[in-house]
């Protein structure tokens, strides 16, 4: 009987490891290799990773838009705008495909967790896609299209002002029939969604090399609102006219690494042999657990597990522009991509902890269940056995007792094994973009990039030769990942 | 701890489950309206009404009543001042065909074409005999100049978009700098995506 119910549960766990490690935790260890290649500018190395990983299995069909961003941002880097356009108009596809939320992916997110839901990127990295793809057109000398790319650019943050305007008074609403018509409101916290800095400041200088000082006009208008007017001097700056003969060179730089979502686990164990409870709070290092006395009936296990967003670390504090070898200034902080992360996730946090508190406690209810029906039947068993031998019944109830343990161990092992926080996010996103201006004769230049840190040293330095027209815009692009 | 299993094997077959790919040909000209973006279908039926429009203002008559010949017309920039990228070479071409096609307007290769064409008439001044060499400086010079623009408004709900397509022709003396006709015609496309599938 216990045979057979062991077969069960690891039939069960068999069954869900053929599902794959995807829809139960969210597979990073793939991006190591990734990540190495972006901080070391090896861009067409990093887009063979991730093509492999691809082959590997490591991106899973409801994973296609984190392959297309990844492979996408890796052409861009390595000068294969072409290519990384196809690449970022497949994800932006497959985003707005995944507005259709599949009922059957949502059961199995109910009974696993969120991993299990087609990927559709968080609304930041849905705009990044479009700023990567405006820099391609601008790389490419296809200054119409860049420019179409920044009206997408510009569709979507008001489309995302309408959804969570319309969220919060849904919220707002909800909230006020609970609590009896008392004045509560909901709001979408303080994210200025409707303009995206590098967004209104790309379209600024698009709009400018297409001579359109009307949506100049309006783009720095913008700008200077969604930047609370620190970007007012910076864009009177960008827009002033070039000295004689001179024409203006704009410096565009990506530094440092996307924020990563992590996990938060809360584990709670109940032992009703032992009146004991405890919580568990897993860390990096050590696993932070606290006991109390508690009188319950029935055995418990809960685990909550949520994501996070945080930082990851960048040595560089400054970007300096030189040409031919000489200082001509420092780049300006347009954007932290790391702080809109942190402020988008707020809005959907609620959502995302009342989903997990609900699926933890359905589950600490079945695994609650699962070990009553397995206490049920140890018992039953020991009745068949009054009347054997005493010494004999002892060690069938010793040995019955150790398998019921190791059920019971089984159970909460599935329990624990099947729920996770949703980890996905575009890891290869850079963290913060830099801007500036420079005013150069037409020609070839070598421009450098020195990345500097808070203690004044350059930590890394970018070379490039680049021909300076006077048509079009002349845009130079500079990251790194470090 | 059957249920269990039946869970599990519940969880693989919903995820297993997906469609295979198939490919069947189509005739060139059946609307096949996919994403509700701009597409080949909007490309030619715009390029069809806007041409026809434009061959029955009377510009034409006039143009012919006062010259005695067919007016030659050039096709020049289309501006893609919307929020998707149209390829506006196919609808450029849309144009160039359904002018040409016509028969009521003589046409004149387009900046690209005629620079090709300069480069090789250079070429047989040097290489081609003389019986065969075409002469320079005969070009036909174009009387019209036709320029537009392709703009789009899009409002966006919970699954429902409308796409609204303005697309602009002016046709423009080239001699006087008048503009002899300006035409416009409208698409509007409501896109609906449901919010869950099976």
């Amino acid at each position: 009987m216990l045979l057979k119910r062991f077969f069960y549960i690891f039939l069960a766990v068999f069954i869900l490891s053929f599902l794959g490690c995807a829809y139960l935790q969210t597979q990073i260890k793939h991006y190591e290799g990734i990540e190495e290649d972006f901080s070391s500018r090896f861009y067409s190395s990093a887009a063979e990773r991730i093509e492999k990983a691809r082959n590997e299995g490591k991106y899973e069909a409801k994973d296609k838009v984190l392959y297309f961003l990844d492979m996408g941002i890796a052409l861009h880097f390595a000068g294969r705008y072409k290519e990384s356009n196809q690449h970022l108009e497949q994800a932006e596809i497959a985003i707005e495909e995944n507005f259709t939320k599949s009922i059957s992916r949502m059961i199995v997110s109910f009974l696993l967790n969120d991993n299990s839901l087609a990927y559709s990127g968080e609304d930041y990295e849905d705009i990044f896609t479009n700023i990567i793809k405006n820099l391609n057109y601008i790389h490419l000398g296809e200054s119409e299209d860049a420019v179409v790319e920044v009206r997408k650019i510009n569709l979507k943050l008001s489309r995302l002002q309408d959804k969570y305007s319309n969220m919060a008074e849904k919220l707002s609403d909800s909230k006020k029939l609970q609590e009896n018509e008392a004045d509560v409101c909901f709001s979408p916290g303080e994210v200025n969604l409707r303009y995206s800095i590098t967004g209104s400041y790309l379209s600024m200088l698009g709009y400018k090399s297409l001579g359109k000082w009307d949506e100049v006009a309006i783009d720095r208008r913008r700008l200077i609102e969604a930047s609370s007017g620190r970007m007012e001097s910076f864009s009177e700056k960008v827009l002033s006219p070039a000295a004689e003969e001179a024409i203006p060179v704009y410096t565009f730089c990506f530094a440092g690494k996307s924020p990563v979502k992590v996990q938060a686990t809360l584990l709670l164990d109940y032992d009703p042999d032992l009146n004991m409870a405890r919580v568990m709070l897993p860390g990096k290092e050590k696993t932070e657990i606290n006991s109390f006395k508690y009188k319950g009936d029935n055995e418990f296990h809960l685990k909550f597990a949520v994501p996070e967003i945080v930082r990851r670390k960048s040595r560089i504090r400054r970007i300096r522009t030189l040409v031919n070898g000489r200082a001509l200034g420092e780049l300006y902080l347009i954007e932290d991509f790391g702080q809109i992360a942190k402020e988008t996730f707020k809005i959907k946090k609620p959502l995302i902890y009342l989903r997990a508190a609900l699926r933890s406690l359905i589950k600490a209810a079945i695994d609650a269940k699962a070990k009553e029906n397995i206490d049920k039947k140890y018992e039953e068993k020991t009745e068949e056995e009054d009347e054997e031998d005493k010494e004999e019944e002892a060690k069938r109830r010793g040995k019955n007792k150790f398998m019921a343990g190791l059920l019971k161990f089984a159970v909460d092992a599935v329990t624990d094994i099947t729920e996770n926080a949703d980890l996905r996010c575009w890891r290869t996103m850079p963290g913060r973009v830099y801007g500036g201006r420079i005013d150069l004769v037409p020609g070839e230049y070598e421009i450098a990039f020195e990345y500097i840190d808070k203690r004044g040293n350059v930590v890394d330095l970018e070379r490039k030769i680049v021909s300076i027209n006077k048509n079009g815009l002349n845009l130079i692009e500079g990251v790194s990942y470090k | 701890m059957r249920k269990l299993f039946l869970l599990s094997f519940c969880l693989l077959l919903i995820l297993g489950c997906g469609g295979g790919r198939t490919v069947k040909r189509i005739a060139t000209d059946e609307v096949t309206d996919l994403s509700g973006r701009w597409n080949d279908t909007d490309s030619r039926l715009v390029a069809e009404a806007m041409i026809s429009e434009m061959l029955a203002r009377p510009w034409l008559i006039d143009f012919e009543q006062d010259k005695l010949k067919k007016p030659v017309v050039i096709v020049g920039t289309v501006r893609n001042e919307s929020t998707e990228h149209i390829n506006v070479d196919v609808f450029i071409k849309d144009i160039e065909r359904e002018l040409i096609n016509s028969g009521k307007v003589q046409f004149v290769a387009s900046k690209g074409e005629r620079e090709e064409i300069r480069e090789e008439r250079m070429d047989q001044q040097m290489y081609a005999s003389i019986e065969t060499a075409k002469k320079l400086a005969q070009e036909v010079g174009a009387d019209y100049f036709l320029i537009g623009s392709v703009k789009s408004v899009e409002d966006w709900f919970e699954g429902k978009k409308a796409v609204f397509y303005s697309v602009d022709l002016e046709l423009i003396d080239v001699e006087k700098n008048l503009k002899a006709w300006i035409g416009n015609k409208k698409i509007k496309k409501l896109i609906e995506q449901s919010g869950y599938k099976w």
